[in-house]
């Protein structure tokens, strides 16, 4: 599903080192990644890599068998849209929408997303909508959290509502950017419990990223980031 | 009630349009003042019977040997001049006086008759100054009338206004 | 389409500042159309004011103040026109009519005209309209009043009324004429023009107005006894024996003439006189105040550029503080160029509706304020649909504000380039 080879990545051209040195990475589909990296590992950088936002300076990026690396802009924007889900730390959600229409944002810049739910569902026009309350009713949020404004929300709530909008349209691959570092110790486990289950049920592949080495055992698999880098 | 106006001054300026393409079949000759005046006639000074005003003159017409050239009747024409306005709104002239030059100092006497041209133009132009000269277009008429005084003057029927270009 | 739908659920969240710039651009549209439109309404009534009349003759004052006193009663003269000069003039041949007016006199703040017969068969405004009658009939006696219609209805006077004049052209005045009151014998149909707020008296009236007490007596007795008899008594009783007159109107057989007879007007020896013709002197008043109506309209417009330059400082402020914003659209796969129109709508947005509300409260304006500007300045304001050169400046407006939000849409749009998913503070 997720295959670097030999990726530097420098931010500026004149850099005497690259701020990333991937010789290989392979992430296979249905893993539940748990990508350890201290700030300053370069994790954010390789977050804005796999999403697409960045293109490596030299190397490989292989997402779902598609060259990141050979794409242009527009199109890795499209592909970010149609195949990965993003989780934020923290300030998930706009202001301005209610949770279910913040979770349904997750699948409005993309067609084969709003396909893959309107194709299940009966009632055309309300499809998106249901399949948010599913979402949250899954997640545990129930009707009461629907369209409440989402400065009322505790944080743990609008991780929640962050999680539907990720899972939305089931895209393959879901990156957790550090999502429970807000959250107090006893609720970390419940949510990432969450996360899993709904990774399962859309099929798709979860990398978690988090400096917090006390939730690696949760993972059936944790990659190092300092490790995996050369030492240059 | 400024909405239809607008609605007229549309409908005016195509019917221009067409009637300035109609034109194309005849152009208009390009006249000046001069061939107002019948070649073989002296023109009187106005500026002399200036210098006879004490008398009881006549006030109207101090020149009424004034003829004009009645080959020029229902021609097209264009002749350059300056607008004296008669009748308009605050956009538009629809009927004005043509003279040969501009203002009515006290030096200089108003032209004599066969020296001004009464202009009507459908639908009316707009003239921005009256400092500046203008060429009119259209339908010269020599018309014989009889008021007071037996008398002959030049009417056009305009299509077109446009700047004179030196 | 999600972006639009972004912006709108944007600014209702915003409503509070948005409200505010909305309004402040709001204002400065009615701002700008009224000024347009009474511009363009006052130049339009004063032009429709007077019409097929070839020469207004007066003391040798100025072109544009005998223009205005006599015709839009603004203003005054200090000096007349001896009767003889009339007389002599009006006789000269190729003149078809003349109207001698006489201005001075008010009622209740209201002009008093004294003129002839003359002034209801020829005096004509607006594209050679003549004067008509709502009620009754012109004067036929010395004691009779015809009322402009702004006069009748604002002062409630009907048929058959009496009227006392005073001298002077003041609100009020000390000094009535009681012991000659006259009669409401016509209300004319309203025009648009000075006439409806005019009183129109019979020449001779001014004069018996003035002092001529034995006359009026004189008049009553002739009056009945031969009254129908000799029209042109009854002419030469309405005209009385005037010394002077204010001003007079004349028409020619044909306008060729004007030139020449104006001319000559204003090198009459006996007395100085002006003569100007009506049109060509209201476009050369139109030509000196072209420099006003310019700056007018720069006044204008830059109050609407500062609205909008408020509503970009509004936009410019908010926009760091919707950095992070941008990064969550960014992730769900929004492109920097649906960031960057996501910004440009919401300005677009909010100057739409600032001219929307704007227009609405100019037809507030001219609604409520015609009024006042048809009595007091005798401009009468239509309320029409927006014409096309309004809605020429309402979209001069829209493409300015379009632009201004240009520049918070593409500070957006680097932002959302630079910064990718974080924020690098």
């Amino acid at each position: 599903m997720i295959n670097l080879k030999n990726v530097t990545f420098k931010w500026h051209k004149n850099d005497s080192s690259p701020t990333l040195n991937i010789k290989e990475l392979v992430i296979e589909k249905g893993e539940r990644i748990f990508l350890y990296g201290p700030s300053g590992s370069g994790k954010s950088t390789l977050l804005a890599i796999l999403a697409g936002i960045n293109t490596v300076t030299s190397g490989e990026v292989l997402i779902l068998n598609k060259n990141l690396s050979t794409l242009s802009n527009t199109t890795r924007d499209a592909f970010r849209a149609d195949h990965i889900g993003y989780i934020f730390q923290n300030f998930n959600l706009l202001p301005y929408l209610t949770p279910i229409e913040n979770i349904t944002l997750g699948c409005e810049f993309s067609k084969i997303r709003k396909q893959k739910i309107l194709k299940q569902s009966s009632n055309k026009s309300a499809a998106l909508q249901n399949e948010a309350i599913r979402l949250l009713n899954a997640l545990g949020l129930t009707a009461q959290y629907h369209n409440k404004n989402v400065a009322e929300l505790s944080i743990g709530e609008q991780q929640r509502v962050a999680a539907a909008r990720a899972f939305i349209g089931s895209p393959e691959l879901i990156i957790a950017d550090e999502p429970t570092s807000a959250l107090d110790t006893n609720n970390r486990e419940s949510f990432i419990k969450l996360l899993f289950e709904q990774a399962k049920l859309s099929n798709s592949t979860l990398v978690f990223v988090s400096h917090d080495e006390t939730l690696k055992p949760l993972f059936n698999r944790s990659i190092d980031l300092i490790n995996l880098q050369e030492q240059v | 009630m400024t909405f239809f106006k607008t609605v007229f001054q549309y409908i005016a300026a195509i019917n221009l349009l067409f009637i300035s393409v109609a034109s194309y079949a005849n152009p208009p000759k390009e006249i000046f003042w001069e061939d107002l005046i019948p070649k073989n006639h002296v023109q009187i000074d106005t500026q002399a019977q200036a210098n006879h005003e004490d008398s009881d003159q006549n006030w109207v017409q101090p020149d009424l040997d004034a003829p004009v050239v009645k080959a020029l009747d229902g021609q097209s024409v264009s002749l350059p001049g300056f607008v004296v306005p008669l009748e308009g709104d605050s956009g538009v002239i629809t009927e004005f006086l043509l003279v040969p030059y501009f203002g009515a100092c006290i030096h200089v006497p108003p032209p004599p008759p066969n020296q001004i041209v009464h202009v009507t133009i459908k639908g009316g132009v707009p003239i921005d100054s009256l400092y500046d000269a203008i060429v009119v277009t259209g339908i010269i008429s020599t018309e014989t009338w009889s008021g007071e005084i037996a008398q002959v003057r030049y009417k056009m029927k305009a299509v077109g206004v446009a700047p004179f270009e030196l | 389409m999600i972006i639009a739908k972004l912006a709108y659920k944007s600014l209702l969240n915003r409503r509070a500042s948005v409200l505010l710039t909305l309004f402040t651009i709001a204002i400065s549209v009615m701002l700008l159309l009224s000024i347009e439109r009474v511009r363009i309404d006052a130049k339009s009534s004063f032009s429709n004011t007077i019409s097929g009349t070839d020469l207004i003759v007066g003391a040798r004052t100025g072109d544009i103040q005998l223009l205005l006193s006599s015709v839009f009663r603004i203003g005054h003269t200090n000096n007349g026109v001896s009767w003889k000069s009339y007389e002599y003039i009006t006789s000269q041949r190729g003149v078809k009519w003349s109207i001698p007016i006489s201005l001075g006199d008010s009622h209740k703040g209201q002009a008093v005209l004294g003129t002839t017969l003359d002034y209801f068969s020829h005096y004509r405004f607006a594209k050679k309209q003549n004067l008509t009658f709502n009620k009754g009939r012109p004067f036929a006696a010395i004691n009779e009043v015809v009322l402009g219609s702004e006069v009748a209805n604002k002062l409630g006077y009907k048929l058959n009324d009496s009227i006392v004049i005073s001298h002077g052209m003041g609100n009020t005045s000390f000094h009535h004429h009681d012991d000659n009151p006259l009669k409401v014998v016509g209300v004319l149909n309203p025009t648009g023009t000075p006439v409806d707020k005019t009183l129109h008296i019979p020449l001779a009236a001014i004069d018996l107005i003035h002092g001529g007490k034995a006359s009026l007596v004189h008049e009553h007795e002739h009056e009945h006894e031969h009254e129908h008899e000799h029209e042109h008594d009854e002419h030469n009783n309405l005209v009385g024996h005037p010394k002077q007159i204010t001003a007079f109107l004349m028409g020619f057989n044909s306008p060729l003439y004007t030139l020449q007879i104006r001319r000559n007007i204003n090198q009459y020896k006996p007395e100085a006189l002006l003569g100007i013709m009506p049109t060509v002197t209201l476009k050369e008043l139109w030509e000196m105040l072209a420099i006003v109506e310019k700056i007018l309209l720069l006044f204008s417009a830059v109050v609407v550029l500062i609205s909008l330059l408020g509503m970009l400082t509004t936009l410019l402020a908010n926009l760091s503080q919707r950095r992070r914003e941008l990064a969550i659209l960014r992730s769900v796969g929004a492109r920097p160029w649906h960031l960057f129109t996501l910004i440009s709508i919401e300005s677009l947005l909010t100057t739409l509706l600032g001219c929307l509300v704007g227009s609405a409260l100019y037809y507030l304006a001219i609604f409520s304020a015609g009024g006042y500007l048809q009595s007091h300045a005798g401009i009468s304001v239509n309320i029409t649909m927006l014409s096309y050169y309004e809605l020429g400046l309402i979209g001069v407006i829209m493409a300015a504000g379009f632009i201004i939000g240009l520049i918070p849409a593409t500070r957006a749009y680097f932002y959302s380039l630079s910064d990718g998913m974080s924020i690098k503070a």
